[in-house]
C-alpha cells in the first residue's frame, strides 16, 4: 500500500481534531477532537514504521499514544464533570474564570463572595 | 554675664587694634604668610598678610571708631547684647583681615564677612518690617557687586599669574585685561560703597542700630571701597579707562546722593545720603590718577571717620531719647530750645559734626575736601576733561552739603521764627500736629558711656584737619567757603519763612527703588513661578506620563488575557503554523 | 593592615546590620542606636586612621618626597593607595578590586562622619513610626554601599554597590517617612528608586561599552590606558554614563525625584540623601568619565556644563518660591550640584579641585542644613513656612541662630566651607582645559555667579520668612524646647567643620594634585 494513503487519512483526522477543538463550544465534543488527533499521530506513526523501519517502534510508540489518551481522557472527563457540577454548562466559551477583569468587576465578585 | 563678657571682648579686640596700629607705626612695611596650596600648576592660594602705611592708618581709624562704636553700645544696646556685641566684633575683624591682607582671596574673605555682618546688624531689629527688608537689600546688593569683585579677581589674577596684593601691577598684562579686571573689581567697589547704580541699601539699611551705623559708614564697608581703590592704586592708575568710569560714577554719585539728602526728612536718612556723596568725593579724587588724589582721598576718609561716626553717634542719642529721628518728630522738642538745653553735649558735639561735613573754615572736612579740590584744580589746570568734572561736581556738592547740614540742624534743634508756615512744612496734610507739645524735661544726654566717645569723636572732628599740617590753598579755600556759604543761606533763608520745598522726585530719590522692584524684583519672582511651575509641569510631566504609559501598556497587555481556551489555542496553532512556513521560507 | 580596615570599613555596617536583624525586637530596638553609634564611630575612626596611614611617610623614603610637591596626575585619575584585588566573577573579568586614594578617602570618612551623626541623632530622636532597629540597620546597610562604591576599582563592583544603596534608601523614605503623607511618601520613594535605577540601568550600559572596547573593567588599568577618541562607542558610552550619573547628583532636568524625596524622607534619610548619597554621582563622574573617557568626555563637556549652569539659576530660582522647608533646602542641593557638574565640566584642576572641596563642604552645610530642619520640622508637626509663622528667632533662639549659621555657609560666605568649592569652580570655568571653548564657559561662568546672588536671595528669604518676624504676630509655641542637648551633640561637629574648610582649605587641597 502507498505510503500516501494513511498519510491522507491522518491529516485529513488531524485537521479535522483541529478543527473540532478550535471551534466547537461543547467541551465533550473538545475531548473528542482531541482523540481524533491523537489517532491522527497514531496512524501516522504505525504508517511510518510499516514503511521505512518495520521494527514495531511505531506500533510501541502508538500503544504508548493510547494508553495516555486513555488517561487524559479520564482527566479530561473529570474536569468536564466538575465544569458542570459548577457551571451547568459545558461551554468552553462561558467558562472565562481565569481571564482578567477589570480592578472594579473583580472587587464586584469579591464582595459577592462576601455576601455568599 | 555672658553679655559682658562679650563687651569686654569687643571693646578690648578695638582697642588691641588701636594698639596694633601705635606699635606699627614708621616700622618699615612687612609681608607674612601662612599655609598654602598650589592648585594645578598655575596658581597658589594662600594667607599672605602685610603692613605699611596705608595699613597703619586704617588700623586707627577702624580700631578708635570701633571702640567708640563698642563703648557707646553698652548704653545703647538693651536687649540681645551678646549676639550685637560678637557681631560688632567680628565685623571689625573682617575689616582688619581687608586691612592687612595681601591676598586678593583673604581680602574677599574679610569684604564679605562684612558683608554678612551689616546684614545680620542691620536686621538686628528683626522684629521691624523695616530692618528685615533693608537687611536683606543690603546683604543681596553688595553680593551682586561682589559676583563682579570675585570675576574681577580671577581677571587680574590670572592675568598676572599671582593673587598677590603686592606682586600685582608688576608684570606685563593686557591693557585689556587689565581694564576689564579692574572694571569688574569697581562693580564690587560700587556695591559695597553704595555708589550709583547701586546706592539704595544704604539709605535702606537706617532701621539698624544707630552705632552699627556708624561703624558701617565711618570706618567699615563702605570705607572698604576707597580702601581697595587706594590699595590697588597702582594697578587701577594703568588702567586709565576704569578712572575715567570711576569719576564719572563718583561724580554722578556725589550729585544724586547730596540732592537727596537735601530732601530727606529723617537725620539718620540724611547722614546716609551724605555718607554715599562723601565717598563719592573720597572716589573723585582717587579718580584723578595722581598721588596728590589718593592722599586727599585717604585725607577725606580719615575725616569722614570721625565726623560721620560723630553723627551717627548723636543720632543714636536722638532716637534714644525722642524714640525717632524723624524731623517732624524731633521739631516738637524744639520750643524754647528745649532739645538743646536737655541734650547739651550731643547738641554741641553733632554741631561740630555738621560743621566739619558742610566744611566750615577750621574744620576737618573743610581741610580735607579742599585738598580734594586742590588735587582736581591740579589735573583740571592741564586740561584734564576728568580733573574739570572733578572739580565743578565736588565744588557743587560742597554747597549742596552745607544746604542740607544747614537744613538738619536749623530743623532738628531750633524753632523757625515763621509760625504758621512751618505747620505743614513736614507733617504733611496733618497741620494740627505741631501743636500738641510733648514732655521734653524727660530728654536726658546719654551716660557718660555714650557722651565719652562721642566727645572724642568730635575732638578728631575737629583735630583731624591739622594732623597732616595745614596747606591751605588761599583761592581755593575762599571758593569753597563762598560756595558753603551760598549753600548754608539758602537753607537758612527757608527755614527762616518756616519752608522745606521738596521736589517729588527728590523725595521719591529719582524713583530709583520702584525701578529696581519692577526691572529686577518682579520678573525674578516671574521667573521663580515659571522654574517650579516647569518643574511641576513639564519635567514632572514627562516623569508622570513615563509612569502612566507604563500602566497603560500593561492594561492593554491584559486585555489579551481571555480566559477562553479556544483563542489562547488558535494563536498557538497560527503561531506554530507561521513558525512552519517561516522555517520553510529560510530552509528553502 | 591597611587593607584589612577597609575591608573592615565595607564589611562591618552590614555585619552590625544583620546582627541587629538577628536580635529579638525589643532588645534590638532599645540598643539599636546605642550599637550604631559605637560601630558607626569606630569607623570613623577606622577611616581617618586609613587616611592617616595614606598621607604618612613610608619609609624608606625622604622627607622631602612626602611632603614636597607630590606628582601631578591627569585628573579623577586612579593612583591607588590601598589595593585589595581578587578575582570575582573571571568569565566577565569583573574583579573584587577595592581601592583608595586621596579622592576618595576624604568622601569615605564624609560618610563615616554623617553616618556617625545619624546614629547619634537617632539615640534620643527617631520617626514616630518607631522600628528603629530596622532603621539604624538601614543607614548601617547604606554606609557600606556608599565605602563600597566609593573604593570600588572595578566598573561592575562600583555599579553594585550604587545599587545596593538604593533599596535602603528606598525602605528609609517609604517607611519613616512623613507620617501624615502616606500616598505622598509611597509616591517619593517610588519616583526616586525608580528615576535612579533608571539612571543605572543607563550607566551599566556605559560600562558594557566601556568594556566591549577597552576590553576590561578595571579602574585602575583604564585609568592608565585611558580611551581615545572622542566619537562613536567611546562618546555613547561617555553619553550614557554621564546620563546616569547625572540623575543621581542630580543634574537638571534629571533632578525631579530630589525634591519629594527630601521632604519627605526622615530627617537622617534626608542628611544622608543629601550628605553622601548625591555625591555618587559627582565621585562618579570624576573617577570614571574624565580619566577613562577624557575625549568623550571634553565632546560632552560644554553640554554638561551648561545644564549645570542651568541647574544652578533653575534650582536657585525654584528655591525663591518654596514654601516647604526641606523641599527649599532640596531644591538649593540641585543648585550646589550644578556648581559641582559646572566644576567637573571645566576639566581644568581648579575647577576639579572646585568640585571635590563643595563636594565634601554641600555634604556637611546640606547636612546641618537638614538637621536643623528636622529640627524645626520636629518641633511644629509641619515644613510648611506658613504653618511655622515667622519670628523662630523669638521662639527658638539658638535652633533659628544655627540655621542662619547653615543658610550664610550654604550661600558660599567667605570664610566658611561653602566658598572655596564655589570659588573654584568659578575660576575652573574662567581658565577651563585648554581644549575646550572658552568663551563659552566664560558665558557660563557669568551665568553661575548670577545664580549665586540668587542663592543668596532665596536663603535671606528664608531667614526672613522664617526667623524674622514680629513676636507678638507669632507667639511661641508651649511645647517649643530649644536645642536639647542631643541636637547640639549632633550640629557641632558641622558647624565646627564647616569653619575649618572655610578657614583651612589647604590640607584638602593639598592632597588634589591634578594637571
Amino acid at each position: 500500500m502507498p505510503l500516501i494513503l494513511p498519510l491522507l487519512l491522518a491529516v485529513v483526522l488531524f485537521c479535522i481534531g483541529v478543527y473540532g477543538v478550535l471551534a466547537r463550544r461543547n467541551v465533550i465534543t473538545l475531548l473528542m477532537a482531541f482523540e481524533l488527533m491523537l489517532n491522527a499521530v497514531n496512524l501516522n506513526l504505525v504508517a511510518f514504521d510499516a514503511w521505512r523501519i518495520n521494527d514495531a517502534t511505531g506500533q510501541t510508540l502508538a500503544v504508548f499514544v493510547i494508553t495516555l489518551a486513555a488517561a487524559e481522557i479520564g482527566l479530561g472527563l473529570a474536569i468536564v464533570l466538575l465544569l458542570f457540577r459548577g457551571h451547568g454548562h459545558v461551554d468552553a466559551d462561558a467558562a472565562r474564570d481565569l481571564a482578567e477583569q477589570d480592578d472594579a468587576e473583580r472587587n464586584e465578585l469579591v464582595e459577592q463572595e462576601k455576601a455568599t | 554675664m555672658i553679655a559682658t563678657a562679650w563687651r569686654v571682648a569687643g571693646v578690648g579686640f578695638s582697642l588691641l587694634v588701636v594698639l596694633a596700629a601705635a606699635l606699627l607705626y614708621g616700622v618699615d612695611p612687612q609681608q607674612t604668610k601662612a599655609g598654602g596650596a598650589m592648585i594645578g600648576e598655575d596658581f597658589w592660594f594662600s594667607y599672605e598678610f602685610r603692613t605699611d602705611g596705608l595699613t597703619v592708618l586704617m588700623l586707627a581709624v577702624v580700631g578708635v571708631v570701633s571702640a567708640c562704636v563698642q563703648i557707646y553700645s553698652i548704653g545703647y544696646v538693651r536687649e540681645r547684647i551678646a549676639s550685637y556685641t560678637a557681631l560688632v566684633t567680628l565685623f571689625t575683624a573682617a575689616m582688619v583681615t581687608v586691612v592687612i591682607s595681601d591676598n586678593l582671596f583673604v581680602l574677599l574673605i574679610g569684604w564679605e564677612v562684612m558683608g554678612a555682618c551689616s546684614y545680620l546688624l542691620i536686621g538686628h531689629y528683626w522684629e521691624r518690617r523695616d530692618a528685615r527688608a533693608g537687611a536683606m537689600k543690603a546683604f543681596l546688593m553688595t553680593r551682586l557687586g561682589d559676583v563682579g569683585f570675585l570675576f574681577g579677581i580671577f581677571v587680574l589674577g590670572v592675568g598676572y599669574h599671582t593673587f598677590r596684593i603686592s606682586e600685582l601691577g608688576s608684570g606685563p598684562i593686557e591693557p585689556r585685561t587689565l581694564t576689564i579686571g579692574t572694571i569688574l573689581l569697581l562693580v564690587g567697589v560700587i556695591g559695597k560703597s553704595a555708589q550709583v547704580p547701586l546706592q539704595t541699601w544704604l539709605p535702606d539699611a537706617m532701621p539698624g542700630p544707630s552705632p552699627v551705623s556708624a561703624l558701617i559708614h565711618a570706618a567699615t564697608m563702605v570705607a572698604a571701597g576707597v580702601f581697595l581703590i587706594a590699595r590697588l592704586y597702582n594697578v587701577f592708575v594703568e588702567a586709565r579707562t576704569t578712572l575715567t568710569v570711576l569719576a564719572v560714577v563718583a561724580c554722578v554719585t556725589m550729585l544724586f546722593a547730596a540732592s537727596c539728602a537735601m530732601a530727606a526728612v529723617e537725620v539718620k536718612r540724611v547722614l546716609a545720603w551724605s555718607t554715599v556723596s562723601q565717598l563719592a568725593i573720597m572716589f573723585a579724587a582717587l579718580s584723578l590718577g595722581t598721588h596728590d588724589g589718593r592722599r586727599a582721598a585717604l585725607f577725606q576718609l580719615l575725616t569722614h571717620a570721625a565726623f560721620k561716626g560723630l553723627l551717627f553717634l548723636c543720632a543714636g542719642v536722638l532716637l534714644h531719647q525722642v524714640g525717632s529721628a524723624a524731623f517732624v518728630v524731633l521739631r516738637r522738642y524744639t520750643r524754647r530750645g528745649a532739645s538743646r538745653k536737655q541734650l547739651r553735649v550731643t547738641f554741641v558735639t553733632m554741631t561740630i559734626g555738621l560743621a566739619a561735613l558742610a566744611g566750615v573754615p577750621g574744620f576737618s572736612g573743610f581741610f580735607s575736601k579742599d585738598a580734594v579740590v586742590a588735587a582736581a584744580w591740579e589735573q583740571a589746570k592741564d586740561g584734564s576733561t576728568v580733573g574739570w568734572i572733578v572739580l565743578v561736581s565736588v565744588c557743587l556738592t560742597a554747597a549742596m552739603t552745607a544746604f542740607y547740614c544747614v537744613r538738619m540742624w536749623l530743623w532738628v534743634f531750633f524753632r523757625t521764627p515763621a509760625l504758621a508756615g512751618a505747620v505743614g512744612a513736614f507733617e504733611g496734610d496733618d497741620p494740627m500736629a505741631d501743636l500738641d507739645e510733648p514732655d521734653a524735661n524727660k530728654l536726658r544726654d546719654g551716660s557718660w558711656l555714650m557722651l565719652a566717645p562721642m566727645v572724642l569723636l568730635a575732638i578728631g572732628a575737629i583735630g583731624l584737619g591739622y594732623v597732616d599740617g595745614v596747606h591751605l590753598n588761599l583761592p581755593i579755600a575762599l571758593v569753597t567757603t563762598v560756595l558753603a556759604v551760598l549753600g548754608g543761606f539758602a537753607a537758612y533763608s527757608l527755614w527762616q519763612r518756616g519752608a522745606d520745598p521738596r521736589p517729588v522726585v527728590l523725595e521719591r530719590e529719582y524713583g530709583v527703588d520702584p525701578a529696581y522692584q519692577r526691572l529686577f524684583v518682579v520678573p525674578v519672582e516671574w521667573l521663580a513661578k515659571l522654574a517650579v511651575g516647569n518643574d511641576r509641569d513639564v519635567i514632572g510631566g514627562y516623569v508622570r506620563a513615563a509612569g502612566r504609559a507604563g500602566v497603560l501598556a500593561s492594561q492593554g497587555f491584559r486585555k489579551l488575557q481571555t480566559g477562553n481556551v479556544q483563542t489562547y489555542l488558535t494563536a498557538a496553532v497560527i503561531g506554530a503554523v507561521a513558525l512552519a512556513i517561516l522555517a520553510g521560507v529560510i530552509g528553502s | 593592615m591597611s587593607e584589612s580596615l577597609l575591608i573592615a570599613l565595607i564589611a562591618v555596617p552590614t555585619l552590625t546590620a544583620v546582627v541587629l536583624w538577628a536580635l529579638p525586637v525589643v532588645t534590638a530596638d532599645r540598643v539599636a542606636a546605642l550599637v550604631g553609634t559605637v560601630v558607626s564611630g569606630v569607623l570613623l575612626v577606622a577611616s581617618l586612621v586609613l587616611w592617616w596611614d595614606m598621607r604618612r611617610p613610608h619609609c624608606p623614603c625622604t622627607v622631602e618626597a612626602v611632603y614636597g610637591p607630590l606628582p601631578r596626575t591627569l585628573p579623577g585619575k586612579l593612583t591607588p593607595d590601598v589595593d585589595i584585588n581578587v578575582p570575582w566573577i573571571p568569565s566577565l573579568g569583573v574583579r573584587f578590586h577595592l581601592a583608595v586614594d586621596t579622592i576618595s578617602l576624604p568622601l569615605i570618612t564624609l560618610t563615616a562622619l554623617l553616618v556617625l551623626l545619624c546614629c547619634v541623632y537617632s539615640l534620643k530622636i527617631t520617626p514616630r513610626i518607631g522600628r528603629t532597629r530596622s532603621l539604624i540597620a538601614l543607614l548601617l546597610v547604606i554606609e557600606t554601599g556608599v565605602i563600597g562604591a566609593f573604593a570600588a576599582a572595578d566598573l561592575v563592583l562600583f555599579f553594585v554597590f550604587f545599587e545596593i544603596v538604593l533599596i535602603p534608601m528606598w525602605l528609609v523614605i517609604d517607611i519613616w517617612g512623613d507620617d501624615h503623607d502616606r500616598a505622598g511618601r509611597r509616591r517619593a520613594a517610588t519616583t526616586f528608586i525608580l528615576m535612579t535605577v533608571f539612571g543605572s540601568a543607563l550607566m551599566l550600559l556605559g560600562f558594557l561599552l566601556v568594556h566591549r572596547h577597552a576590553g576590561t573593567f578595571d579602574l585602575v588599568f583604564l585609568g592608565q590606558h585611558p580611551i581615545k577618541g572622542g566619537h562613536g562607542v567611546p562618546l555613547a558610552a561617555a553619553i550614557l554614563i554621564a546620563v546616569g550619573l547625572a540623575v543621581k547628583m542630580p543634574l537638571w532636568p534629571l533632578h525631579i525625584w530630589l525634591p519629594d524625596a527630601h521632604a519627605k524622607a526622615p530627617t537622617v534619610g534626608s542628611v544622608l540623601l543629601a550628605g553622601v548619597l548625591l555625591k555618587l554621582g559627582s565621585y562618579g563622574m570624576i573617577r570614571i568619565l574624565l580619566p577613562v573617557l577624557p575625549d568623550a568626555t571634553a565632546t560632552i563637556a560644554p553640554y554638561l556644563a551648561g545644564f549645570s549652569v542651568v541647574a544652578i539659576v533653575a534650582g536657585s530660582l525654584a528655591c525663591l518660591a518654596q514654601t516647604d522647608v526641606k523641599r527649599l533646602i532640596a531644591y538649593s542641593s540641585v543648585g550646589h550640584m550644578g556648581f559641582i557638574g559646572l566644576g567637573i565640566a571645566t576639566m581644568s584642576p581648579e575647577g576639579l579641585n572646585g568640585a571635590l572641596y563643595a563636594n565634601l563642604a554641600h555634604g556637611i552645610i546640606t547636612g546641618l542644613l537638614f538637621f536643623l530642619a528636622g529640627a524645626i520640622k520636629d518641633r511644629h508637626d509641619t515644613s510648611d513656612l506658613r504653618a511655622i509663622g515667622r519670628a523662630l528667632y523669638a521662639r527658638l533662639p539658638r535652633i533659628s541662630g544655627l540655621l542662619t549659621y547653615a543658610c550664610l555657609a550654604s550661600l558660599g560666605l567667605p570664610g566658611l566651607a561653602g566658598f572655596w568649592g564655589e570659588m573654584l569652580v568659578l575660576l575652573g570655568a574662567y581658565h577651563p582645559a585648554d581644549w575646550l571653548p572658552r568663551a563659552t564657559f566664560i558665558v557660563l561662568m557669568v551665568i553661575a555667579g548670577l545664580g549665586a546672588v540668587l542663592t543668596a536671595a532665596y536663603f535671606l528669604r528664608l531667614i526672613r520668612e522664617l526667623c524674622q518676624g514680629d513676636p507678638a504676630e507669632n507667639p511661641p509655641a508651649a511645647f517649643a524646647v530649644d536645642l536639647s542637648r542631643i541636637e547640639f551633640v549632633t550640629f557641632v561637629p558641622l558647624v565646627v567643620l564647616t569653619v575649618f574648610l572655610g578657614l583651612w582649605p589647604f590640607t584638602l587641597l593639598n592632597q588634589w594634585t591634578f594637571l
